[in-house]
Formats: C-alpha cells, structure tokens, sequence
C-alpha cells in the first residue's frame, strides 16, 4: 500500500503510538501490581505497601497453591476441557453459522432456527433445572458435563455467521458450477477463507473454558475431576477458615501469605497458560482474507 | 428421519416424567432400624447404647465441606483420616463421604433437589425448617434419648434453648451442634499500646476518653482516630455504651420483641458517632472500606483505635505485629457506659448447623454414637487416652475432621479460658483436661516471651494479664448480657427480606454519620423501615418467638 | 415444500447436532421457569406450593427495588456507548500501525485486563482510587481537590462506567480488527489513486465497511442491558453508594442471602429476560428498517 508520508502523518503517527503506548501501559500495570503482591508478605500486603515491587519476598503463595497433585491434575483436567471443548464449539458454530447464514429461500425455515437459537441467549431455566438435566443425563463427574451444556455458543456463532455472510457470493457459485455439495463447498473453499474469524471466536471460546469454575464445582464431586479455576477457587475459601480457628502451625502461614497474596498467585497460575497462547493465535487475525482468487 | 424425531421425542418425554417423578420418592416410609439386636455391652450386661461397637459392620453416607484449616498428615483427606479409620476400629461404622465440596450449601441444595441425599449430613437453620417442611428427614427424638451420652446431654441441658431450635412441636428433627461459648460474644475497644503509653493516657473510663484518646493520637501522629468499616458491624459494637442492640432482636419497651437498631437508645449513639465524624475522629473514607481495607491502615501504623471482636489478636493482630513489632500490640478495653447504667452485651444467635438423618437412613444410632464420641474425645480423651493418641486427634486442626459427627461443648471456651489463665499465673499446667487448653497456653508463653506474630492471637485472647474472655468473664458470671430473642431460623417473613431491610438502615445510618441527614432523619428513617417490612418482620419475630 | 427439504437437506442436517444438545441444555430447563410462580422449597421441587405473581408483588413493591432498575439501566447503557466507541476507536489506531510486532504487541497488551476477575481488580481499583491514591495525587498537581470515586452517589457510576469499558474494550478491539483485516485492500489503493488522504479513507471506505460489524455487536450487548456488570459493581459498591450504584441484580442477592431464594431469584430473572427480548426485537427491527441491515 502506498503511503502519503505528509506531515500531517508522520505526526499523526506520534501520537497514535503515544496513545497506544500509555493505554498499554495502564492495561499492563495491574497486572505487574498483582505479580508483586503474589510475591510479597502478608503484612507488607496488608498494609498497602507493595506497589509494583514485591515488599518482604516470599514464595510461601504459590508453594501454598502449587502443594500437593491437586493442581497438576486439575491443571490437566482444564487443558483437556479447554481442547474438546474448543473442537466442540467450532464444529458446531461452523455447522450452524454456515446454513443459517444462507436466505431463507435457500434454506427453508432459517428464521425459525434462529429464533430457537436466540431464544437461549434471552431466557435461562436457572440453576436447579440445569443441574438436573446434568445429572439425568448421567454426566456427574464427567468431563462432558463441562463441554454438553453450552455446546454452541449462540454469541459466537452469530459473529460467525456475519463474517460468512460478508464473504462474495461469487465464491460459492463458482463452486457449485463445479459440482461441489453444500458440504464439501464449507470444507474446501469456506474454512481457509474464515480463519480470522475462527480465530477470534476461537479465542472466546477458549478463554471461556479456560476461565470458568463453578460448573466444575457443582458438576464435579470428585475433587480430581475439578478443572484448574475450580482447584483455584478452593483454596480462596480455605483461606477464610484459616482465619477462623488458627492453631500455632497454621498461624506460620498466616504471618506469611493471606487472602489477597493467595489471590494473585491464584490469578497468575491460573492466567499465565492462556497469555502464552494468546500470541500464537494473534498470527490469524492480521491475515487478511485473500481475495484474489476470485478478481478475474 | 421421522424415526429419529420419535425416539428424540419419547427421550425427552421420560427425562421429563423423571424430573416430575422426584416428589414421589420422598414419601417412602423409613425401614425399620435392625441395629438393636447387634451391639456391645457394657460390664453390667445392659446393652452400650452410646458407646456400643456394632458386631456386624454398619455403612453410612454422607457429605462433607472442605475444612482447610484441618492439616491432615500425608494420604488422608476429609474422606479418609484419623477419625474415620477410629469409627471402623471402636465402633465398627463404615463413614462413606460421598462428595466433599467448598461450595457446600449450593451443592448441598442442588443435591437435596435432586433427592440424592446421603444418610446423614450438616444443614444451617433455615435449610433445616426447609427439610422438616418437605418431611425429608428423620424424627429424631427416641433416638437421641436412647443413645446420646450423658455428656452431650448435658452440653444440651446447658444451652436449652438451642437445642430447642431444632425441633418442631417438640420432636428432634435436627441435632445443634452448638458452639464454643457466650464468652465469644462481649466485643471491646481496642487501643494501640505503645502510642498509650508514650502519651500517658488512662484507660478509658468513659465514652468521652475514647474520644480524647483518639483526639490525641490523632495530635501525635496525624490521620483520623478510629477505624471502622463500611458494614458498620464494628462501630456498632460500640452501641452498647447507650444501651443499644443493634442487629439482634430484643425486648422493646413495652415487652414486645422489637429490632435492637430502631430503639430510640440507637439515636443517642449516633448523634455521638456524627458528632466524632465531624471532629474528624472517625475515618473520613469508612464507608467504601471493607475488613481488609479497615485493617489496612491498622497494620500500617496509621491509627490507634479500634472497636472489634474478641479475636482482634489474631487478624488484624498478627499482621501488626508482624509489621510494626511486639510493642504494636493494641489491647482490649471494656467498653464504658454512656448512660451511667452498666453496659450489657448482645449476644447473636450462636447455634449456627444442625446434624439431621435422612427419612430413608437404615442406622440413626451410628450418628448418635459418633456424636458421643467427638464429645468424649475432646473433654475426657485428655486423661483417658494416650498423649500420642490425642495429639493424632486433635492436633493440626484436625478436631474439625469429624465436621458432621460432632456437638461441641457449649462451655469449652470458658472453661478453657479459666483453666489457662490460672496456669499462665502461676505456670502450673498440671490442671489441664483438655488438649486446646495446651494450644492456648504454649502460644500466650511464646508470645510472652519470644514475641511471636504467629501467637499474639491466643495471648491477646487468653493468656495476656489483660485479655478478651478475662475481660468478658464478668459480664458473663453476672449474666451482664442479652440474648437474641430471635434465638432459632428466621420467620419466613423475615427471611424474605434477605438482608435487605437491614441495608436501609445501614444506608441511613451512614448518611447520618457522615453528616448527609441529620439526626432528625433517624425518626423518617425507621418509619420508612417499618413500612418497608419492618413491621411485617416484626409481627412475625413476635408470633414465633414471643411471649416464651 | 418436502422436494425443497429434499434439495436442501444437507443444510438442515448441519442443523441436527446444535439443535438437539442445544434442546437437551437449553430448552428442557426451561421448566424450571415455574419455580418463579412457586414458593420454592429444594425438598419439594416442583411440587412446591403454587403462589402465583406473589413473587413478583412482593419484589416490586418494595421502593430500593425500583430505583435499582434506573441504576441498571443508566449503567448499563453508557457502558453500552462506550463499549462500541472506544473499542472502534482503538481499533482503527491500531489498523494504523503498521510495524506487525508492534500491532500484535499492542494487541495482547490491551487484551490483559479482561483476563482479572473483578474481584482482583476490585482490590486494586480500590487502592487506586482512594483519596491518596494514585489517581487522586495525580489531579492533586494538577490542582484538583480529591474525588471520592467508589464513596460518592453522585461519581460512582461514572466510575463504574469508565472502569468497565477500560477493562472490557480489548475484547472488542479484536473483533473489529479482525473485521478490518477482512477490507479489501484494492479499495484503498483505488482511493488512494483518486487522491484521498487516509482520513478520508478512513471516514468513506473503512467505517461504512465496518458498519455491519459494529451494529451487529451493538445488538448482541443489547442482550446484556439489564445486567450492568453484577461482578464489579458488587466488589465495588458499598451501603454509602446505594442510591445510585445498587443495581437489580446486588438487590436479588442481598434479598437471597438468607434463605437461597430460589423463587425470587427466578422471577427477577425472568423479568429481566421479558424486558430484554423486547428490546431486543426492536433493536431488530430498526436496524432493519433504518439501515437496511439484517443481523438475525
């Protein structure tokens, strides 16, 4: 792409990495406030010392979190969740986004379907229902229990089916010229074209399983089966009954790690996994769509 | 295709009937308990009910909540420990723990609305008259006569009236578990020593010395005097200096039951408490701290006083200590009357879990005698059992372990703090019976002498010359004190509420203190109360436990 | 019509997978909508006694309830605004870096915040915001007296506000920039041959393009107006800010404390989806009739 390279650019260009820059900066700053307090003594802490620089360097946090196999084998339970779980849901919003994208003269009853869809994003049964269901369909304890409900995230698929619906029509045409089914049309020519968007979705998708906890608690008796925020989430509320009958030993403890230190270590080993593979996925939402192939 | 949509249809049809068909279930009638003929007799031939071993093993289920403050040695669990390998051994009862959770009460609602509930397990107050309502669990009452041991009879002769909350038209339906002791309950000012003591200051005698010792540590070192929280639970422990009780419910004038924050002695104490916010006493920005952030500025040095509970030593305690050295330490103080009348203490409602028995439970006597059994473990084991033994019991917080299968003394504070502090004089611990008694005293020596953060708690709260419970005895032996009326669950019209008829008058008060209202809007402000509720709740509160 | 189907059937068995985990998870809980005309009793379940609107009456009739649904919806709404602009905005500064390294690093950087729970960054906003805090220093040298943000009726949902679009605008960001990946480069060099400056590509080629997206998540944070963000505003408000910062869902949960209300937490619920799918509908139907574009 040719440049103007004018004045008028080259200081917009200044400012525009100023205020990227400071944004940044701001959004990162929490960030290292909460490393510093993971790292930090209880009292230092407690007393608002530590700002972005650990005060009375401990470890004690993240030995407290780490001890123990629990946390590799929840660790392990999420990394399971988080692949089937993410193969799951782009399957089937790429199943669903590409027919509901199409007309309804192309597919006939298409604003039914969606209705049904959006429907879910509107009402929710609550709870008690939801468990219940859970539990006849016999997924106590079992992995799908984290992945069934919520199979297809309705959100998601809808951004999906927009980013299909932008896409040339021309594209598919030619193909169908050519003989090809609805099917393999989704599989040869749609997918490659839809990796931005998938990635994006893909994201969502990832980071909400990565992220959530509480299913873990209420579908999971067996604490071996909890995902990794579940296991994270366990040891906040331990923290709260040290506080209510300490013994000697455990007031050790206390002198040196609290709820607020136990949290930030909690959040680092919970967020550190999903930062690392944000980057890897960032590749796919700077490519652009190749267009090309249908000019001419 | 149309085959498909049948068997779909038709799936979803029985998953249906069988969510309805829950309801049915419960009308089961219970089995006949066969436990009578297999158990052990005592030297005299009669049959051990209470601490009888089975001679064919008997299984139990139930549920538990994740206690960490139980450090259990390598391999065990809340499922698996010391105390259910002893139920095997002593009394041959197989403890099934069918899931362990830290979300306990939602889990434990979920799992009573699926009806896949364990034999036995622990429920809070309101969930107990839930349960008696839908007729899910087990009249209790022969049973506890029969097998409960003197002791716990005893701890419920004791405290009557909480073992009364469990039950409805005089039949057990839940088992209290009680509680450590009134003694708990008194709260004190808190007072920071060495700045006291640098200024020369008296102990406070007065509402008015409050106030001037916060004016002058404020002259001394800066910032506001007294440190308070957004939920106003610690500055109304103060209210008592006026004769008020705020969130509790207590006899009104003209003897009906009437909620402790709408006296007209709840007027005097804050018309003092916005006379402090103004001086700037109070801490100008308390109403957007929570526990942590009050404590905050505690632990940095930045204020010396502060109304609190009886366990002030050990949070926010052993972080000023940690912080700012032994000398830091900040002691209990009687509240002092306003009013010239001597000062009574609230007491809340201490019975907090109930133990109930499922309607379909085979075995209801395994519960009863493991009860005895937590009960003689912690107050006879100490000179009936070995030192090891007891250690492997108790030690580490693991006296929590047995969770469901316990009822604890409703004395043992008190009778550990008398038996304590007589040691810490005349450091003679020949007297001891009961293990926590050890915990207490080594921590207040440790602290004493060492200056230990990790200890100042069980000083502070016993083993110090100037204490929390030597401080509360008193009230107590001079029954200085009031109870709760509202001593068992919530009325449901109450109960619907929620919290939030106490929020509108935390949110008055607040404007009250900060000096947004005057003192004036207190009258509008209980009127609004009342007919937001209030008066229904009131009605309701009286209608179940007035007139007794 | 069943020749059409006929034709049409690979489109529809696309469909069968979504529909029926989504009917099984979604749909059969939505039984458990009665428990609102109940008073709910887990020991009962459905069974429980019947009480018809006595839910309801009972919620709305008291006066803190009421103002909580203004609260909720002039929270919810600025959020909303903001939540598009901000989000477009950045989008398009970053559109402008060129230096991929920089993009991509700019990119994760602003993605961070929307990975702490509120509850962490309660903790921190806390400390940031006192009135010796850094933000309040700061206005000090520029001579401003200290604002109570968290403390004050009046500022607090302004604080509420800012906070949330600051945490949340990354997510957007990656949306829209993917969005933007998807613009044909060879209208820009068209453009540019006709001698427009990059404003005026921005303005003429790349925010009407972008348009579809943005109405598009415009409708779908519709769906979340009658929430207003229960997780920070609740870590965050205090008895002093009631007024202006207790929004419908803190009041349900202060109601339910007591005794887990079921009932009452089912019917508000279901208010609030009425009152959504209503605004929902016709946020459809004008952006149909408006623009012309068709999201559903």
């Amino acid at each position: 792409m040719v440049q103007d390279k004018s004045l008028g650019r080259k200081l917009f260009l200044i400012a525009n990495y100023s205020i990227l820059f400071l944004t940044s900066l701001f959004c990162i700053l929490p960030f290292v406030n909460l490393l510093a307090v993971s790292f930090s003594g209880s009292a230092a802490v407690a007393a608002g010392d530590v700002v972005f620089w650990p005060v009375d360097f401990t470890t004690k946090a993240y030995e407290f979190a780490l001890e123990g196999g629990q946390f590799l084998q929840s660790f392990w339970v999420s990394t399971q969740r988080v692949v089937l779980g993410t193969i799951v849901n782009l399957i089937l919003m790429v199943l669903t986004a590409y027919p509901l994208s199409k007309t309804k003269e192309k597919v006939m009853g298409r604003g039914i379907y969606m209705g049904f869809f959006v429907l879910t994003m509107l009402f929710n049964g609550g709870l008690i229902p939801s468990y219940l269901i859970v539990v006849k369909a016999g997924l106590i304890d079992s992995i799908w229990s984290l992945i069934l409900p919520g199979a297809m995230p309705v959100y998601s698929m809808i951004i999906l089916m927009n980013f299909i619906r932008s896409l040339p029509e021309e594209i598919e045409e030619s193909a169908t010229i050519d003989g090809a089914g609805p099917m393999q049309i989704l599989i040869r020519i749609l997918l490659p074209l839809l990796k931005p968007a998938l990635a994006t979705v893909g994201l969502f998708t990832i980071v909400g399983h990565w992220n959530s906890w509480f299913d873990g608690i209420i579908y999971m008796n067996n604490p071996d089966n909890y995902p990794l925020q579940s296991y994270l989430q366990t040891l906040l509320l331990s923290f709260d009954q040290i506080m209510l009958r300490a013994g000697t030993d455990y007031s050790e403890l206390l002198a040196q790690m609290n709820v607020r230190t136990g949290r930030a270590a909690q959040l680092f080993l919970g967020t550190v996994p999903i930062l690392v593979v944000y980057p890897f996925l960032q590749k796919y939402f700077t490519k652009g769509l190749v267009l090309g192939s249908v000019k001419g | 295709m149309k085959r498909k949509g049948l068997s779909i249809i038709l799936a979803i049809a029985l998953m249906l009937l069988a969510a309805c068909s829950n309801g049915e279930d419960k009308k089961e009638q219970a089995t006949e308990s066969g436990a009578e003929s297999s158990q052990a007799t005592k030297e005299n031939g009669e049959v051990d009910y209470a601490f009888g071993k089975y001679k064919e093993p008997v299984t139990i289920h139930t549920i538990r909540e994740t206690n960490t403050s139980a450090q259990f040695p390598e391999g065990d669990d809340m499922g698996d420990n010391i105390w259910t390998r002893a139920y095997k051994e002593r009394f041959n009862i197989n403890v099934v723990t069918d899931w362990v959770s830290d979300d306990y009460e939602t889990k434990l609602n979920l799992a009573i609305s699926s009806g896949e509930l364990p034999d036995i397990y622990r429920v809070n107050a309101s969930q107990l008259q839930k349960l008696m309502e839908a007729d899910m669990v087990m009249d209790l009452t022969e049973v506890f006569d029969k097998y409960a041991s003197d002791r716990v009879k005893k701890y419920m002769e004791f405290d009557r009236p909480s073992f009364e909350s469990g039950m409805k038209d005089g039949k057990l339906y839940g088992i209290p578990q009680l509680h450590y002791g009134v003694i708990d309950q008194p709260d004190f000012v808190w007072i920071r020593n060495d700045w006291k003591e640098e200024l020369g200051l008296q102990d406070p005698q007065t509402i008015d010395d409050i106030k001037n010792i916060a004016l002058k540590f404020m002259e001394k070192h800066g910032g506001y005097g007294i440190a308070l929280d957004q939920t106003l639970d610690t500055l109304n422990t103060l209210a008592v200096a006026w004769g008020a009780h705020p969130d509790i419910w207590v006899p009104g004038e003209d003897g009906k039951i009437v909620h402790g924050s709408t006296q007209p002695e709840m007027k005097d104490a804050l018309a003092t408490f916005a006379e402090w916010y103004k001086l700037g006493i109070i801490d100008p920005e308390f109403s957007i701290k929570d526990m942590a952030a009050m404590n905050a500025n505690v632990v940095a040095g930045k204020v010396g006083v502060q109304p609190h509970y009886q366990w002030w030593g050990y949070s926010p305690g052993v972080d000023v200590v940690t912080n700012l050295g032994k000398n830091a330490i900040f002691y209990p103080y009687n509240i002092p009357s306003a009013n010239g009348e001597e000062v009574i203490h609230s007491v809340s409602f201490l019975n907090g879990n109930y133990v109930v028995v499922n309607k379909k439970a085979k075995n209801p006597e395994a519960v009863i005698k493991l009860i005895n059994f937590y009960a003689y473990m912690m107050d006879e084991g100490f000179s009936k059992e070995s030192q090891e033994t007891l250690a492997a019991f108790v030690n580490d917080g693991l006296e929590h372990a047995p969770q469901p299968f316990k009822v604890t003394n409703p004395n043992t504070d008190y009778e550990q703090f008398v038996k304590v502090s007589e040691a810490m004089k005349k450091k003679d611990t020949s007297n001891f019976t009961a293990t926590g008694q050890w915990q207490k005293y080594n921590n207040s020596i440790e602290f004493e002498t060492k200056g230990t953060p990790a200890a100042v708690g069980d000083y502070l709260q016993q083993g110090a010359p100037r204490s929390a419970y030597g401080l509360a005895k008193p009230y107590i032996d001079n029954n200085q004190y009031i109870k709760n009326s509202l001593w068992g669950a919530q009325p449901k019209e109450l109960a619907k509420y929620g919290s939030t008829l106490d929020d509108i008058l935390t949110e008055g008060f607040t404007k009250i203190i900060m000096g947004k209202e005057s003192i004036d809007y207190f009258d509008k402000l209980i009127k609004d109360w009342r007919e937001a509720g209030g008066d229904e709740a009131t009605e309701a509160v009286n209608k179940m436990y007035g007139n007794k | 019509m069943l020749r059409k189907l006929r034709q049409q059937r690979a489109f529809h068995l696309m469909l069968v997978p979504s529909i029926i985990l989504v009917f099984i998870f979604s749909y059969l809980p939505f039984y458990g909508l009665v428990i609102a005309f109940q008073d709910y009793n887990p020991g009962l379940g459905f069974h429980s006694p019947w009480v018809g609107m006595e839910n309801f009456e009972h919620v709305f009739k008291q006066e803190k309830f009421l103002r909580t649904i203004w609260n909720t919806l002039y929270m919810s709404i600025f959020k909303l605004l903001g939540g598009i602009f901000v989000p477009v905005i950045f989008a398009l500064l970053l559109n402008e870096v060129m230096r991929a390294a920089f993009k991509r690093t700019f990119q994760t950087l602003v993605y961070i915040p929307n990975f702490l729970s509120w509850v962490i960054m309660a903790g921190i906003m806390i400390d940031i915001l006192a009135s010796d805090g850094i933000v309040n220093t700061f206005l000090g040298l520029l001579g401003v007296k200290p604002i109570s943000f968290l403390g004050s009726p009046s500022i607090f949902p302004w604080t509420m506000i800012v906070t949330d679009i600051w945490k949340g605008f990354g997510f957007g960001t990656v949306v829209y920039l993917a969005a933007l990946t998807g613009i044909d480069p060879g209208l820009y060099e068209a453009a540019l041959i006709d001698g427009a400056n990059r404003w005026k590509q921005t303005i003429y080629i790349t925010l009407p393009l972008l348009a579809p997206t943005i109405i598009l998540m415009a409708v779908l944070s519709l769906g979340n107006v009658m929430n207003a963000g229960f997780d920070q505003i609740y870590n965050l408000y205090s008895p002093a800010v009631y007024e202006s910062g207790d929004i419908i869902d803190t009041y349900v949960y202060r109601l339910g404390i007591v005794q887990a209300q079921y009932s009452i937490g089912t019917a508000i619920g279901l208010f609030k989806s009425v009152i959504t799918c209503i605004l929902v509908v016709l946020s459809l139907v004008l952006a149909k009739k408006a623009a012309g574009y068709k999201i559903y």
